[in-house]
């Protein structure tokens, strides 16, 4: 049975429905009778105007720049102290009344003004943690969340001792860690050696990383990266002396186990463009803060490609699980000291913010 | 915030008449003749009135319109236009199709998780060949939820990186004269730049460029659309020419497909080439992307990724390559930093009087600029229950 039409705007053809504001638009039309529920509870949601900045302060004590408004506090952490006051008088010029929403354009502002990479990202950080705290979301979510549990792996200091090694294989895996990435400047009949027997006490189902802290010429290289695939390595990182892309792209080639390479915002998109890395290792914050990292999670992501995030200093811990849980292109959350786990996972920060790692939701 | 149901909602849509034309023209060997190359006729001829082939309804015909929600356990909804068309049956297994193949991976999942459905969509659109509809359309419909959430415009979530950006109009006509007539009425409209899909060979061209740039005035942008019509020597010739009057860009001069030759195209000229409209349609963007800009095989990559999540990324990766993107959703392209121009498709909209504004916003065109006019008032969420009486079916 057909319901009586209301009049509604004359139109040629079906509605658009690529864009949700002229899908939007179409749905009003198609129901001018229609009776609208109030609009949900959000009185707590704050107006373009309380995203003004307040004030932009180092906060020496803490190490944290924070960005105040008149509703939230943004915080970023600056560990580097003598580079407090650059940070303070920096924000000050860029970000004071600045509207916090606009952080790409305060991003490419102090690129463009030189701003140095931990100044840069703290103040990055801090306007990320003030938008997600105004707007009621964890900062993943406000990227658009992937997943909220991030596999561990324990990051061992560097360790030459094989028994030692065995050992803080084996206790991170009874700490519930999933995996293990070792680093250690060994020669490569010791690599070999190391591959075989950390293998045999960590199991099968247990994964292992190793960081050669760059000792290898090319031959080496060739040979520790085979003993590490026979050992069901998942990836090396710095095997190679010489840092150049033409040598690590030649032995990328020639394993088939991954090779890792260290990379910035800067660099990131030569290393994929000329092949000369299977996988990336970023730093937290990196060279272009929390924006910068998302960028080149992007730009890895495209060219099939992981981008890692090395065991990032405490103050940071909850900015590396962030980035995890927003994108699909990672693997791991590096950890160097203790983090807490459930069934070998970090979870993801569920306050408003960059919050706490372990803090609870 | 927890997706716990997905349902549709089929209802009667205010009665349309179709008609379709060849009017448009048709595809023709380019002038010239030597190249080989076809092109679209609507840059040199009109259709001749024996060749018009036209088909029109006599009378408006029932027409339905398909509307998805996803219901959250935060007493929220997102929701969107799915479909639309002339038959309620059609529109109904649409629905079904949905409901069977693509639901289960939304129900469950944070409404906030845009990240996880986009993957999940985006490989689905293999698997179930969706095509890129659904990715694109439940991604804007998240993106939509998010910004009435944090009652914020979703150029603003994404970073809003600029607050208005200027807009151009594509201009047209079978004459250079009635080119430059159509430039000099879109510059009169307050429009910061003119494009053109004129084909003309590259000796004509140059008279329409002298022509065009001489209406206009100087640094007044001028692009040139080819869509596909030049073989790589013509495009050189071409794109000379474009330089000498300070054309912006070059856009699709060659195939997409022909990812070395437009390389060594964007090598050769110093004017900026853009590429990949054809080739992200289909789907692929950003991971398609990656390659052109690797090789150098565009200087603007042509925005057609997939829903607001994929056009970040894209916008993000060309970024990287210290590139521009172009095109896409007005949301994205003032929240990025790396777009020059904003293609005004379609009849101009002007701002709104203030009671109509919501939190959402509304592209619009202001003093020859894109911008989105936002006000106060929240969208609101629609009645679900008198939709649902309205309704012809609801399918869940």
């Amino acid at each position: 049975m057909k319901k009586p039409m209301m009049p509604a705007p004359s139109r040629r053809g079906p509605p658009e429905t690529s864009l949700s504001a002229a899908t939007r638009r179409a749905f009003l039309q198609a129901a001018p009778g229609a009776v609208w529920l109030a609009a949900p509870a959000d009185a707590a949601a704050p107006p373009a105007e309380a995203l003004r900045i307040r004030e932009v302060a180092y906060d020496r004590k803490g190490g944290f720049l924070r960005l105040r408004t008149d509703a939230v506090t943004g915080s970023g952490p600056l560990d580097v102290t003598h580079e407090g006051e650059a940070a303070e008088s920096l924000g000050r010029a860029v970000l004071r009344n600045a509207d916090a929403a606009q952080r790409e354009a305060w991003w490419a502002e102090l690129r463009r003004r030189g701003a140095p990479p931990a100044v840069l990202a703290a103040l990055d950080l801090a306007l990320w943690d003030l938008l997600g705290q105004a707007w009621k979301l964890p900062v993943f979510r406000l990227l658009g969340g992937f997943r909220d549990l991030l596999p561990a792996c324990r990051a061992g200091a560097p360790e030459r001792n094989l028994e030692r090694l065995v050992e803080a294989v084996g206790e991170a895996r009874r700490q519930g860690y999933r995996a293990y990435r070792s680093r250690a400047r060994l020669p490569v009949a010791e690599t070999e050696r190391m591959a075989s027997r950390v293998r045999a006490a960590a199991g099968d189902d247990f994964v292992l990383i190793h960081d050669a802290l760059g000792q290898f010429d090319f031959a080496d290289a060739v040979r520790a990266g085979r003993a590490l695939e026979q050992a069901g390595y998942a990836w090396l990182e710095n095997p190679l002396a010489d840092r150049a892309a033409a040598p690590r792209r030649r032995l990328c080639a020639a394993l088939d186990l991954p090779v890792a390479a260290n990379v910035t915002l800067a660099s990131a998109a030569a290393v994929l463009a000329e092949q000369s890395a299977d996988l990336l290792v970023a730093r937290v914050p990196g060279d272009a803060g929390f924006t910068g990292l998302v960028k080149m999670a992007r730009l890895a992501e495209a060219f099939g490609v992981f981008l890692e995030l090395a065991a990032a200093p405490q103050p940071l811990l909850g900015v590396q699980a962030h980035l995890l849980g927003a994108v699909r292109n990672a693997m791991f959350f590096f950890a160097e000291t203790a983090v807490p786990l459930a069934d070998g996972q970090v979870r993801v920060p569920a306050a408003p913010g960059f919050g706490r790692l372990g803090a609870g939701a | 915030m927890i997706i716990r149901s997905v349902t549709f909602y089929l209802e009667e849509y205010p009665p349309g008449t179709r008609s379709v034309s060849s009017r448009l023209g048709t595809i023709e060997k380019t002038p010239p003749g030597l190249s080989n190359v076809f092109t679209h006729a609507l840059g040199f001829r009109k259709q001749r009135p024996d060749e018009v082939i036209e088909f029109q309804d006599t009378q408006a015909r029932p027409s339905y319109l398909l509307t998805l929600r996803l219901e959250t356990d935060g007493g929220m909804s997102a929701w969107t236009g799915y479909a639309s068309g002339y038959s309620a049956a059609e529109l109904e297994w649409q629905a079904k199709g949905f409901l069977a193949q693509l639901a289960p991976m939304l129900k469950g999942v944070d409404v906030f998780d845009r990240e996880y459905i986009w993957q999940r969509l985006f490989t689905a659109q293999r698997f179930f060949y969706t095509g890129r509809m659904p990715v694109d359309v439940v991604d804007n419909a998240l993106w939509d939820f998010a910004s009435r959430y944090a009652r914020q415009p979703i150029y603003r979530l994404l970073g809003g990186a600029r607050t208005r950006v200027p807009a151009y109009r594509n201009i047209g006509g079978p004459s250079i004269g009635e080119l430059v007539e159509d430039a000099r009425r879109a510059q009169a409209e307050g429009f910061r730049g003119v494009k053109d899909h004129a084909y003309l060979g590259a000796r004509q061209y140059a008279v329409a460029a002298r022509e065009l740039r001489a209406a206009v005035g100087p640094r007044f942008p001028l692009m040139h659309d080819a869509v596909w019509s030049y073989d790589f020597n013509d495009a050189v010739r071409i794109g000379r020419v474009l330089e000498r009057y300070e054309y912006s860009w070059l856009e699709e001069p060659l195939m997409d497909y022909d990812l070395l030759g437009s390389k060594k195209l964007c090598e050769a000229l110093d004017l900026p080439i853009m590429a990949m409209e054809w080739i992200g349609a289909v789907g692929g963007q950003p991971y398609t992307a990656s390659a052109y800009l690797a090789l150098g095989a565009t200087d603007i990559v042509r925005q057609r990724a997939l829903g607001i999540t994929g056009q970040i990324k894209l916008a993000q990766l060309a970024e990287c390559f210290g590139r521009k993107v172009h095109g896409g959703n007005p949301h994205v392209v003032l929240a990025i930093t790396n777009d020059d121009m904003y293609e005004w498709v379609g009849p101009i909209v002007r701002r709104p009087p203030e009671s109509e504004l919501t939190v959402q916003g509304t592209p619009i065109l202001e003093d020859g600029y894109l911008t989105i006019a936002t006000g106060e008032r929240n969208t609101p969420e629609p009645d679900w229950d008198a939709l649902a009486r309205r309704a012809v079916g609801v399918f869940a």
